[in-house]
């Protein structure tokens, strides 16, 4: 259902070069429930970011039902987050609203006939456990009851993929089983899930479950064996120092790779010159 | 439609104080620019309207026979640059002056005149035609012994008005463009303030996939929005100060300024002002869509700016 392909991600500040994220690869069936986890800066969040296209990544690709997700037009952006549910990890819902308009609103901003909305809405409330909490404002609910309607909201349009960052990040062990219960629900249910955590007990509660672990940007399991990894040595021996410096920062895997960095990515983040940038198209189609 | 709508009337209704101000601003800057619109309007119907009326008149004296009169206007006929020559006889005269101050037809027999035997001679000449060549005919024509007691030329005031016309027009423009810069900026930074503070809201819809015509669409009927009513309202406000003051004018009696005022923008040609007609209707149109095209475009402007899709 989802293949990611050797995405990296670099920020570029004060003209000083990031990497967040460094080639990862890992490949999502429909039906799977994973547990990324990784240290605090590891890259969790960007990787999320880029899986709802609120970041791009710069190389690689991230293919959705054999759809390439980061060449997709803008405007087909839309459709492709209604088939995703997102728990943020700040919540982000709407103080002025109830739990009910909080979960309905987003089904009315999707055109949902009212009577479906009603419906839906309180089949949802049913599920994560709040029916008696439907006319309450978020500042009337506890943490765990506000991370609920989260993923009530999340699933309401019924996504294929369930995208959570750090759902249990601020909840006793009673409520953390109560929002993995739920969502091992929902995942039961068809949707495959992404559960980003820090709480290495869950991992050993749930060990049926994959498990990915991010650090410092390169993604530990999930990682293809097969890639080629003496591609970036290859380099070294045919490119200028200073220009090998910079283009360790993405860390190609092949050829290929390499070469589906845009011209203008390498110039604006990598700030490679005209000169650096013919001399590395020129020698990597040599190789 | 009803969602966006229903979305629409939250941004204004969650800002009441700066929806208030922008119409109350928007407001000011149209009835500013639609009072200079009609002043320029009139004092060029009034250049207009002189510049084909008599430029010269010449004032006889009670003792002057009228054949000769009629010979030196058979004389000026004659001449080139001269467009018309008309003779006014003093019943005439004390006719057109009792109708310009609206004294009726059936009254006019109660007024008596001290020069009751004046009679005018107006000479109209061709625009751009030097008036002072016209006005040696006539000083020649006095020197040979014609009682002439006058002589009177409209052309200075037609300059003065034409200065005014274009004193109203540069500054009215750089007024009205500058009140209407303030306006499309209040308008601007409305529409801004209003996206940062649902930006929270804006980024649940797009992370849901709300189409972005889903997401701007509310922000450019609330631009819409506030055009239409401040123009609205403008043009309410100043259609019934303007026919309160025609209706308290007209209603005080024995009232000769007014009924000259109104005779001379009658005369100009705006005589459809003291009436409630078409063109008020006319032109409370052309004020709302006006009102309506620079609300959508400046909040248009405003929601590309602001919100990142």
């Amino acid at each position: 259902m989802l293949q990611v392909s050797d995405i990296s991600k670099i920020y570029t500040t004060n003209n000083t070069i990031v990497p967040v994220l460094r080639n990862i690869n890992f490949t999502l069936d429909k039906g799977d429930f994973v547990f990324l986890t990784g240290a605090s800066g590891a890259g969790k969040t960007t990787l999320l970011k880029l899986l709802i296209l609120q970041e791009y990544p710069s190389k690689g690709s991230i293919m959705f039902e054999d759809v390439n997700i980061e060449k997709l037009q803008k405007k087909l952006v839309p459709l492709y987050r209604r088939t995703l549910g997102v728990v943020f990890q700040d919540y982000k819902l709407l103080e002025n609203k109830t739990v009910f308009e909080n979960i309905s609103f987003v089904l009315e901003i999707l055109d949902k006939k009212q009577s479906e909305i009603k419906n839906t809405v309180m089949q949802l409330l049913e599920l994560v456990k709040l029916t008696d909490r439907a006319d309450l404002f978020p500042k009337q609910l506890s943490g765990g009851e506000k991370r609920r309607v989260v993923i009530a909201r999340a699933i309401a349009n019924n996504p294929k993929l369930l995208i959570a960052d750090e759902p249990t990040g601020d909840l006793d062990p009673d409520n953390t089983d109560r929002i993995v219960e739920i969502l091992k629900k929902i995942n039961s249910a068809g949707t495959s899930v992404i559960m980003t955590t820090h709480n290495v007990d869950l991992l050993d509660r749930y060990p049926q479950y994959k498990r990915w672990h991010l650090d410092a940007g390169e993604l530990i399991e999930g990682k293809d064996p097969k890639r080629d990894t003496k591609f970036i040595d290859k380099l070294k021996n045919i490119l200028t120092p200073e220009l090998f410096e910079k283009i360790t920062f993405i860390a190609p895997r092949s050829k290929q790779d390499l070469l589906s960095v845009t011209p203008l990515f390498l110039r604006h983040y990598l700030k490679l010159t005209d000169k650096q940038l013919s001399e590395l198209v020129k020698k990597a189609k040599d190789l | 439609m009803r969602l966006l709508l229903s979305t629409t009337w939250k941004y204004i209704r969650r800002n009441p104080g700066l929806s208030l101000a922008t119409i109350i601003i928007i407001s000011i800057t149209f009835s500013i620019g639609t009072i200079l619109f009609l002043l320029n309007l009139f004092a060029t119907q009034t250049v207009n309207y002189l510049q084909n009326q008599p430029t010269i008149s010449i004032f006889y004296d009670q003792r002057e026979k009228e054949e000769s009169i009629i010979a030196f206007k058979t004389f000026l006929e004659g001449q080139k640059g001269i467009t018309k020559v008309t003779f006014s006889s003093s019943t005439q005269i004390q006719q057109d002056y009792l109708n310009s101050i609206g004294i009726n037809p059936e009254q006019q027999g109660q007024y008596s005149f001290d020069d009751y035997a004046i009679r005018i001679l107006r000479l109209q000449v061709e625009p751009n035609t030097d008036y002072k060549y016209f006005l040696q005919l006539i000083e020649s024509e006095k020197s040979k012994g014609a009682l002439i007691s006058q002589i009177v030329f409209i052309q200075e005031i037609v300059d003065k008005i034409r200065e005014f016309s274009n004193t109203v027009r540069i500054g009215g423009t750089l007024v009205t463009v500058f009140l209407v810069a303030m306006s499309l900026l209040l308008i601007y930074l409305t529409i801004g303030f209003t996206i940062n503070r649902f930006s929270q809201e804006i980024d649940i819809m797009q992370l849901v996939g709300a189409e972005s015509k889903v997401i701007m669409l509310p922000f450019t009927l609330q631009g819409a929005f506030y055009g239409v009513v401040a123009t609205l309202v403008s043009y309410i406000v100043m259609l019934v100060l303007w026919f309160s003051t025609v209706f308290f004018l007209g209603n005080i009696q024995n009232n000769t300024l007014f009924a000259f005022i109104k005779n001379i923008v009658s005369e100009v040609g705006l005589g459809s002002l003291f009436t409630f007609s078409l063109v008020h209707v006319l032109f409370g149109v052309i004020l709302v869509t006006l009102g309506l095209v620079i609300g959508i475009s400046c909040s248009y402007v405003a929601t590309k700016r602001y919100i990142k899709v």
